[in-house]
């Protein structure tokens, strides 16, 4: 059962102390690691101190990039994920003359972890670009008709870039939380399309918001061992688990997105621990985030 | 979870610096115990120690115009030796990455065999683990110091086995680091038998399974009874 | 000639610098866990970050390896969000390819690499926002991670832009002066040594002016060169405080 997180330091020092493999634990990471999990996870913690249901201490900066329209750096635990957005016009698409268009891309560079060389994006970072994509289209945070500024001759096309800068697993919840606090920081400029040229005409002084309607917020999970539930999966728990989870609920407790790519087959009860863990965890992001909003407001 | 609100535009502000790993600390610390050494100064790379006639350049420094400079960010120890000039070298929090080195004890883990040569990861450099794997082999005739010819690789190690060996040649362009076991006290150290429990060596080539006491074929290292691993 | 006013009468640039001033620089070590090294760098609006892992096995062709010493490999790249003008390609178009390079001579020139035969040490580079200077940000940014990581350096290496304005050289350049046209250098030097690591100008400049323009270059780099020591010395003092003695 994912209990909501209490402070797991003294089972995690029990562990600790009790363990003589311990004594050395360098030794147990790299030449046993599973062994090592494995006694944290029979007291119902995790080898960095946490509960089972417990995330990573989240810290988010909005606005640090002037460059771009709108942006945001999150850190989730040793994660750090920033997203950058920058809005250009173009014409609507020919099937669809009064939307704009949202274009997600998640870069997983070499810089952030040794495991990704330098080249052409890998199939991680493809995957995860398209879960975003998927998540944006869903839970229907933001209108594509607010996009559209003069139906079939312009609108605006949201590039949002999210670019990982330190890879410590779960960057597909860090992901989501960057991109819905860059969007709420977004200011896009006025445009009119003048009618005798045909151009359009950009006033800069007049900036307004998106208006974000929904704010979904992902929770990840793994499995480990075929049976227990982790939340919030670090790198070196996420290459030991033998599946993954992750739910997408929207402030109103509604299904966005529910993806499980494979892995051990679970039973409808964990399934819906991890429904409830995901709304608790997303009173908690938009509590953190409107936090941080009013304080940039206030400056 | 930590509620903040940030004030500065300072993008990584809310960064703590990473935390170090303690056991290294404590080596320090003895040195500076064990060893007649001035108090710690900070020194940066391309600073200027001193002079090559009043010290001799230890790990940390390089050499130039006859000056010994600094070449990492660290506290600068100077050790006694005796006789000699003393040996000045700057060391740091965290071990530097080693690289394995010619006649180097290593820890590595089989990860693939073959009739002719086992390939491993190399894990630990003495005692200093490494943080990125570095590969290795080991050829059939470097396995064991007699009857070289009549080795068969699948009777003295299995993928997952965690073998201490020493270097002997750091490779071309061809090849990894070339180990060799033909030693007592190199060979198996830790080994899973196939049921998946940890084995008890019982002689130099075999080991047996606690639960099924069933005997495998090991090559097995002669270890100190306090370094073997419960 | 651009509109703009690069100096004003009384000696001001379009930001309120003098002509030898350089932009508030902040700077900060040991920023990511991944990573052996790291190092974070505002250069005024410039942001740029450092990642250097290594040495390490070679990975990829085998053939590039030197049995004496070790290959440094790097990456330059800029965010998609950090210019102006939403940039297409963030790395592998030539202006980035040419960073890479000289990045990559610059600190072949300065970090000890006989002492690693046939190994790898990997340099990458990220700009998040662009406002000119982003060379020197990066070579700022890249002695700072490699100090973090523990390897071996001659010297720091530190790297400055300047310009040429109405006889008076400019350290520094802003996005803005620099797209002005006009005279620009980009050096990287070794400050104990003062060794030149890599000069590169572009646009003519009479032979004359070329002494005042380096010698203003090399003041600023020494300057720089201040402010990243105290930021190395910072950083120690704070990871011995945060183990205990």
């Amino acid at each position: 059962m994912l209990r909501r997180p209490q402070r797991a330091s003294k089972l995690h020092q029990r562990v600790m102390n009790t363990n003589s493999l311990t004594q050395a634990p360098w030794h147990q990471t790299t030449v046993e690691p599973l062994e090592y999990h494995r006694k944290f996870l029979k007291e119902n913690c995790r080898p960095d101190g946490r509960e089972l249901g417990e995330f990573r201490t989240t810290t988010l900066n909005i606005g640090s990039i002037t460059t771009a329209d709108g942006s945001a750096l999150v850190k989730l635990g040793n994660t750090t994920i920033i997203c950058g957005i920058k809005g250009e016009l173009a014409a609507p698409p020919a099937d669809a003359p009064d939307k704009g268009y949202i274009v997600p891309n998640v870069d997983l560079p070499p810089l952030c972890s040794s495991r990704f060389r330098p080249g052409p994006p890998g199939e991680q970072a493809q995957a995860a670009s398209q879960f975003i994509a998927d998540v944006i289209e869903n839970s229907e945070m933001l209108q594509r008709e607010d996009l559209c500024i003069e139906k079939g001759k312009l609108s605006w096309v949201l590039y949002c870039d999210i670019i990982c800068l330190d890879y410590d697993g779960n960057i597909l919840d860090a992901c989501i939380i960057a991109l819905l606090a860059s969007m709420k920081n977004v200011q896009l400029p006025e445009v009119h399309v003048n009618e005798q040229t045909g151009l359009a005409e950009v006033n800069m002084k007049k900036k307004r918001h998106l208006n974000i309607v929904k704010h979904p917020v992902a929770a990840s999970f793994a499995v480990f061992d075929n049976s227990i539930l982790i939340v919030d999966p670090t790198s070196d728990e996420e290459n030991l688990s033998t599946g993954f989870i992750t739910v997408v609920i929207d402030e109103e407790e509604k299904l966005c997105t529910v993806h499980k790519p494979g892995g051990t087959p679970l039973s409808n009860e964990k399934l819906q621990d991890c429904i409830n863990r995901a709304i608790t965890r997303n009173k908690e992001v938009c509590k953190l985030l409107n936090k941080v909003m009013k304080s940039m407001k206030a400056k | 979870m930590t509620m903040t609100s940030l004030q500065e535009t300072d993008v990584l502000s809310s960064v703590q610096p990473i935390t170090v790993h303690v056991i290294t600390i404590g080596r320090l610390a003895s040195e500076a115990c064990a060893v007649n050494m001035s108090p710690w100064k900070v020194c940066v790379p391309g600073e200027r120690l001193c002079s090559t006639e009043v010290c001799k350049a230890g790990s940390g420094t390089y050499i130039r115009h006859s000056f010994i400079f600094a070449s990492l960010a660290g506290y600068v120890v100077k050790k006694n030796e005796g006789e000699e000039l003393p040996v000045i070298s700057v060391a740091r929090e965290t071990e530097a990455q080693l690289l394995p080195d010619v006649n180097a004890i290593v820890t590595c883990k089989v990860t693939s065999i073959n009739s002719r040569f086992a390939k491993v990861h190399i894990l630990y450099v003495g005692s200093t683990p490494l943080k990125n794997k570095f590969r290795g082999t080991i050829r059939k005739e470097d396995v064991r110091a007699t009857e070289k010819d009549k080795v068969e690789i699948y009777k003295c190690f299995r993928p997952g086995d965690i073998v201490l060996a020493k270097v002997i040649s750091l490779g071309d362009v061809q090849s990894n680091y070339l180990l060799t076991t033909a030693e007592n006290e190199l060979g198996v150290v830790v080994a899973h038998s196939e049921a998946g429990v940890q084995m008890v060596p019982i002689s130099w080539c075999e080991m047996q399974c606690p639960r099924t006491h069933a005997k495998e074929f090991r090559k097995v290292a002669r270890v100190q009874p306090e370094y073997l691993m419960p | 000639m651009a509109g703009i006013e690069l100096l004003s009468d009384q000696g001001y640039r379009v930001d309120g610098r003098k002509p030898n001033e350089l932009r508030k620089i902040q700077a900060r070590m040991g920023v990511f866990s991944q990573a052996d090294g790291s190092a974070y760098i505002e250069q005024g609006n410039t942001k740029a970050l450092a990642v250097v892992y290594g040495p390490h096995e070679i990975r990829g062709s085998r053939s590039k390896s030197q049995h004496d010493r070790a290959i440094i490999n790097c990456q330059y790249s800029m965010a998609t969000f950090s210019t102006g003008e939403r940039k297409r390609r963030p790395h592998g178009d030539r202006k980035s390819s040419e960073m890479t390079l000289h990045l990559k001579q610059t600190f072949e020139a300065a970090i000890l690499t006989q002492l690693y035969p046939r190994s790898q040490i990997d340099i990458y580079v990220q700009i998040l926002q662009a406002d000119g200077g982003n060379y020197s940000a990066c070579v700022n940014a890249a002695t700072l991670a490699v100090v973090d990581a523990g390897i071996p350096l001659r010297d720091y290496v530190c790297a400055c832009s300047a310009g040429f304005v109405e006889d008076t050289p400019l350290v520094d350049l802003s996005h803005l002066e620099e797209s002005a046209g006009g005279t620009q250098l980009s050096l990287a030097v070794l400050p104990k040594a003062e060794h030149l690591a890599l000069i590169e100008m572009d646009s003519r400049l009479h032979q004359d002016h070329l002494e005042s323009m380096m010698d203003a270059a090399t003041q600023a780099c020494k300057d720089l060169y201040a402010v990243l020591d105290r930021v190395v010395r910072d950083h120690l003092q704070e990871v011995t405080t945060s183990i205990g003695e």
